[in-house]
């Protein structure tokens, strides 16, 4: 049997990462973490392909929109889905767009949070 | 006449951009706020939906007791969060009505650091700034001791931002007046000669892209405010490169205010003084 496919979490505030850490491990989910962008990107080259990734997008160090064009130009991380999160209410709508699988407006709600990663990983038996 | 009517219309063409500037300054403060007053409100909403979650799960041991002080214990640090924020705000108004009122005695400095210092321990561990410090004992002047302790916290606070992973020189002087003279040296990347100011208005930082760095912008700019409100000065002096030292002098005693109709008088028991 495979192992479960991994959450990665990449969160500059450490207080945000933790809180979706805790609920994601509630949720029978397995979790990384990451500070940025570029933690984020280092996590991928070491591990096997998360089942999805959820994206800060202000972050110091690399953003999420620079994560996100580095991950779109590298051929080996195609198809891995990503949500991103962000307190800017103007990036509603603009998933498809921006060619990610959904969109999660700070603060997050448990309810969505767990819907959104649940649509592409099943739920777990938590 | 012809020449009036030209420098009318420069001077409303001046007029409007100054104001379409304010707009914009606003507009983008907003923005700015708001994302930080909701970064808390993520981890609170979590801490309290997951009790929600594990309750509503229904086994009547589904939530420990330990469960639950930690998730109030997280929960409470962000209200903490949302109320500092909301303080630098209300700060603002304060200033910028003339209402920033120092509540004056004598503080003895080097106390008072080593106590932010020691408060601030563990994110400076996280951040991996060691404190250097050098703290005579005899630096004690009249002072608003809540005050400068939220510019001490500034000071490490912007360190540990801007200059992770090396160690934060914080040296304490006596000036020859009875002053006090703070340096907190980082080794950041530092800061170029032509943002050395703006760095200390409103709603500034030291980097040009406003992703990569959260925090609405005060900080500076409301320290620089309370050491003026004391008859001193906050600078800071960077070669770009070589990090940059914050430096904070007060004197000995703040001045006594000058009595004006534009701010509020001074109350009678002359211990408080209103910048």
């Amino acid at each position: 049997m495979s192992p479960a496919p991994v959450v990665l979490v990449i969160e500059d505030d450490p207080d945000i990462r933790e809180a979706i850490a805790d609920v994601l491990v509630m949720a029978g989910h397995d979790v990384a973490l990451a500070a940025h962008g570029a933690e984020g990107l280092a996590w991928l080259e070491a591990h096997p392909r998360p089942g999805l990734i959820l994206l800060d997008l202000m972050m110091p160090v690399m953003t999420g929109y620079e994560f996100l064009e580095h991950v779109r130009a590298d051929r080996r991380w195609d198809g891995i889905p990503i949500t991103l999160f962000s307190a800017d209410g103007r990036l509603d709508g603009r998933a498809i767009e921006l060619g990610v699988a959904s969109f999660l407006r700070k603060p997050i709600d448990l309810d969505d949070l767990l819907a959104a990663v649940d649509s592409q990983l099943g739920p777990q038996a938590g | 006449m012809i020449a009036a009517r030209i420098s009318t219309a420069i001077d409303n063409a001046l007029l409007y951009e100054d104001a379409q500037q304010a707009v914009r300054a606003r507009d983008e403060f907003l923005s700015i706020a708001s994302h930080e007053l909701k970064t808390p409100l993520t981890p609170l909403r979590l801490q309290i939906q997951k009790l929600r979650y594990l309750i509503r799960r229904g086994e009547p041991a589904a939530v420990s007791p330990e469960q639950i002080l930690a998730a109030v214990e997280k929960s409470d640090r962000q209200i903490a969060r949302v109320v500092a924020l909301v303080e630098d705000l209300l700060d603002i108004s304060r200033i910028t009505a003339g209402r920033l009122t120092l509540h004056v005695e004598p503080v003895d400095v080097a106390a008072l650091i080593r106590d932010v210092v020691e408060r601030f321990a563990p994110s400076l561990a996280d951040a991996g700034c060691t404190p250097d410090l050098s703290l005579p004992p005899d630096v004690t002047i009249q002072a608003d001791r809540i005050r400068l302790d939220q510019v001490v916290v500034n000071l490490i606070t912007n360190a540990i931002k801007y200059a992770p992973g090396a160690p934060l020189r914080i040296r304490l002087r006596r000036e020859s007046d009875g002053g006090a003279r703070l340096e907190v040296q980082d080794q950041g990347p530092g800061i170029a000669a032509a943002d050395q100011e703006r760095i200390f208005t409103r709603f500034e930082r030291a980097v040009a892209d406003v992703n990569k760095v959260g925090g609405l912008g005060l900080g500076l700019y409301i320290s620089r405010q309370i050491a003026h409100a004391h008859g001193g000065d906050l600078v800071v002096q960077s070669t770009p490169g070589t990090g940059a030292t914050f430096v904070v002098v007060l004197p000995a005693a703040p001045p006594v205010p000058q009595r004006d109709e534009r701010a509020p008088l001074t109350p009678p028991d002359g211990q408080e003084t209103a910048a």
